[in-house]
């Protein structure tokens, strides 16, 4: 690949994105913990580097926009400002705006510029608002002198301090020179002091009798905070001074510190306390925790700067990449099972001994690039936290999302597909399932509401629970809505759980109101397709008032599975050896003299079905045929076939569009000898062949 | 696509279902097989054959002639399977063509294409692309995403009406210009 423009551009818009949803969900985790230090220096350096990078690469308008951002969040950090609902609203819905801003087509669109101006406004509101709350409440503390760190003046210790001295313009006129002022303050200590240019005016409007420069200065004494206030004291009125404690030591004898200094003087950056956090020997500390501190804990525990501590354990690798290994691997083990095929047809020990070891290989090989490719579910996690955050505030109701089994991984195709039903049924829950807090007291309930979301694996399958403990679904509202509909006629009977599934019937909505949020009638039926689509199964529980359950069952891998080859009349089936059972051999005759569809095995009652007669498949019966034993959810069946063959790895190869129609075979794989098996979907052809 | 670059080519492949003589532009026809082992796949529709192995992917086969309507192919020694790249609702994909025979490659200038008749919605002409004319011979050439974008059978009868149509239409008047794009 040339390292071009482009290419880094798109490298830095999939970091850019990747950093906007670890904001997101910094954010939302910022809303359960508003004091959680770490949370805001996270934000603050996903909003710092989203500046940086935006300005590189020509996304002039997400860096501006992050500028905004950042200032508010520095704020914060400085502790000059509290998180706030409103705040985190505001910031929450910016992330969605960068998103917006980073894709290219949509920069310029005119929603995205009239949702850019809106920001703007709603941000500069909340900082003008904070900041006529800061002036005011710093001007009845001790002028214009804001102190943050704490100070134990008993103990006279090195102490090194960031002073950001803005004088007012007007300070000049009082005869003050400033200079002297800077020299005073050099005899407490060591001073390093940066002068600031960057509001001198142009020469024709400059008023040589005011101010313009102002100073970021940085001291190390031993003489206490109270000394450098004292220094200040004739223009503490006219005057912006914050006094930062930054290190309980004199840190100009700290190199990095040094080094950090000349960079700043160099560059004239805005001087961020952040920069220098990784030098307090102390988290600035708010006001009423002072005791605490006070009763002295290890004061010189300089901790190493950000981003040092952490080490790559992981790397970025494209999804085309790991495509491509994928049907290597597949490849592989389609030639794996031909040289299975070619050494028991030779019996040469030798080969038989190298075919075994490559066998045990390949398989390790085939798990190990199927694990590259699973990505655990928390991923999809923020987005539903956020739909379940702005939803329920749009709804007036309070909702608690919970998730649990969050590790559980699935490919990541899969959790591609699934998000989208996935947000669909908890819309559903928090529209339809989850009531007003009004209505839940009124019941007996928490006034808050929740949606669990409960993944495990299960066999070879991983399971998705979404439960919330609403209203829950009355099945006799279901069984007038299908009257009405057409869909079954007024005396029929049906089981509770038969109407529940009905749901899933295309063009059912059940609330009474069509709302802008669901319940367009295009809902449920939506989701269960989907996930039939990726060879899910979707089911429903309700009870009324206590709330609903909606399960999803997925196959833990897409392409590759274990499988049990069996032939039925010329034809070879491949049954996925993680829902098979048992074997029996059994007599054809007894098939056909079994009206009941109940077979006796081994003293066990099993259903069963003819798979050569549920396929239409003709010819010659032969005498004797054999019974596969399978789970179907939670239940044993029996499928009977000519002969079981044996083990097999299948590979599996879509059928293609022309067979869509086709849903009781799920794919098709290549044998050894290139011969064509068909791969059962034991659960479609179950529930089609019950119907 | 790499349209125009297939629509320079002026190749057509013609074949035999039956009597009737079809063609398909060459940029549709990947490759020409002799039939082999085809695993029939249960219920489904009957034209339909089963699928084969294409070199390690899962190439499913229509027998053309039960899709237009004629009886089941029977397998003599000319029956081919051309391995055709349709486009099915938006998406390519490869289908092999079971036919009764493969005849050969036409050259056909501008002018010996004449477009689909328009004659009303008596017949359901989308499945024709064109009508090309070989000394004075009339054969269609197919619509191949059409064709199979239809889950119905194609009737070889109306196809035939059609042509017949063209036929007659082109011996009474030199091509109306008005039908013409």
């Amino acid at each position: 690949m040339i390292p071009n423009f482009e290419n880094f551009q798109s490298k830095f818009i999939e970091e850019a994105l990747d950093n906007i949803s670890d904001l997101e969900r910094a954010l939302l985790e910022l809303e359960l913990s508003p004091n959680n230090k770490e949370l805001l220096e996270q934000v603050f350096r996903v909003m710092h580097s989203l500046k940086g990078g935006g300005a590189m690469f020509g996304f002039d308008k997400l860096s501006e926009f992050t500028h905004r951002l950042e200032n508010i969040y520095d704020m914060i950090r400085s502790g000059k400002l509290l998180v706030s609902q409103d705040l985190l609203t505001v910031t929450l819905n910016s992330v969605d705006l960068l998103r917006d801003l980073l894709d290219v087509s949509q920069v310029d669109d005119i929603n995205t510029l009239q949702k850019y101006k809106d920001l703007t406004f709603e941000i500069d509101q909340v900082l003008q608002s904070e900041t006529l709350n800061m002036i005011n409440s710093v001007q009845s503390s001790v002028g214009n002198i804001k102190v943050s760190g704490v100070e134990n003046d008993d103990v006279k210790q090195m102490t090194t301090y960031y002073i950001h001295f803005y004088p007012g313009p007007m300070v000049l006129k009082y005869g003050t020179n400033l200079l002297y002022l800077l020299e005073e303050l050099k005899s407490l200590g060591n001073l390093f002091a940066i002068p600031r240019m960057a509001k001198v005016p142009d020469l024709d409007t400059f008023d040589s009798d005011k101010s313009y420069v102002y100073w970021d200065l940085f001291i190390s004494t031993d003489m206490g905070q109270n000394a450098i206030i004292d220094v200040f004291m004739f223009v503490e009125d006219e005057s912006i001074i914050e006094i930062h404690s930054i290190g309980k030591h004199d840190l100009f004898k700290n190199k990095r510190f040094k080094k950090r200094l000349d960079e700043i003087l160099k560059t004239s950056d805005e001087i961020e306390l952040s920069d220098f956090t990784g030098f307090l020997g102390e988290e600035p500390v708010a006001a009423n925790n002072r005791e605490n501190i006070m009763s002295g804990e290890a004061l010189n525990n300089v901790k190493e700067s950000n981003g040092k501590g952490r080490s790559t354990s992981s790397i970025r690798v494209s999804a085309d990449k790991l495509d491509g290994l994928m049907s290597l691997v597949s490849e592989l083990v389609i030639t794996q099972e031909r040289l299975n095929s070619i050494s028991s047809k030779y019996q040469i020990p030798e080969l038989k001994m190298v075919t075994e070891t490559v066998q045990k290989l390949t398989g390790n090989l085939r798990d190990s690039a199927f694990s590259m490719s699973l990505i655990p579910i928390e991923n999809m996690l923020t987005r539903f936290q956020r739909l379940v955050r702005d939803l329920s505030g749009q709804l007036g109701k309070k909702v608690r999302f919970v998730a649990t089994g969050t590790e559980t991984e699935l490919d990541k195709t899969m959790i591609d597909s699934l998000t989208d039903p996935l947000l669909h049924i908890i819309r559903n829950s928090i529209d339809h399932g989850i009531e007003s807090p009004e209505i839940r007291q009124k019941n007996g309930k928490s006034q808050e509401g929740e949606i669990r979301l409960e993944a495990e694996y299960s066999g070879a399958n991983v399971v998705l629970r979404i439960k919330d403990d609403g209203a829950g679904i009355d099945p006799e509202k279901i069984r007038q809505k299908a009257i009405q509909k057409g869909l079954i006629s007024d005396g029929q009977i049906l089981t509770d759980q038969e109407l529940l599934n009905m749901v899933f019937l295309a063009g059912f909505s059940t609330s009474d109101q069509i709302t802008e949020v669901s319940g367009r009638g295009v809902g449920m039926d939506v989701v269960s397709r989907n996930i039939l689509a990726i060879r899910g199964e979707t089911t429903i529980e309700s009870t009324p008032g206590k709330g609903t359950t909606i399960t999803i069952t997925l196959p833990l891998v897409l392409s590759i599975i274990d499988g049990l080859l069996v032939r039925i009349a010329n034809t070879q089936y491949v049954i996925p050896l993680s829902l098979t059972d048992r074997i029996y051999p059994m007599d054809s005759e007894k098939l056909d003299n079994n009206f009941l569809n109940v077979m006796t095995l081994n003293g066990i009652q099993y259903p069963f079905f003819n798979l050569r007669k549920e396929m239409q498949i003709n010819g010659q019966i032969p005498k004797r045929c054999q019974m596969v034993v399978v789970n179907h959810s939670g239940f044993k069946i029996a499928l009977s076939v000519d002969q079981v063959i044996g083990k097999i790895q299948a590979v599996l190869k879509p059928l293609g569009k022309l067979y869509h129609s086709q849903k009781m075979i799920s794919s098709a794989t290549i044998m050894g000898d290139g011969s064509i098996a068909l791969v059962l979907d034991v659960n479609t052809f179950i529930r089609e062949a019950m119907e | 696509m790499s349209n125009n670059d297939a629509n320079k080519i002026n190749s057509y492949l013609s074949f035999r279902l039956g009597e009737e003589i079809f063609a398909l532009h060459v940029s549709k026809v990947h490759k020409i097989l002799e039939v082999t082992n085809i695993t029939e796949v249960p219920r489904s529709p009957d034209y339909m054959k089963g699928v084969i192995n294409l070199r390690g992917n899962v190439l499913p086969v229509v027998d053309a002639r039960v899709k237009f309507g004629m009886s089941p192919i029977e397998k003599t020694k000319s029956t081919s399977i051309l391995v055709t790249e349709i486009n099915v609702g938006g998406e390519d994909v490869m289908v092999g063509l079971m036919v009764d025979g493969v005849h050969s490659v036409l050259k056909l200038e501008s002018e010996d294409l004449l477009p689909p008749p328009n004659i009303g919605n008596r017949y359901r002409s989308e499945f024709i692309s064109n009508m090309a004319r070989v000394k004075d011979k009339f054969f269609i050439v197919l619509n191949i995403d059409a064709v199979f974008s239809s889950e119905d059978q194609v009737s070889i009868k109306e196809l035939s009406m059609v042509k017949e149509h063209v036929i007659n239409e082109n011996a009474t008047v030199e091509t109306d210009p008005a039908s013409m794009k």
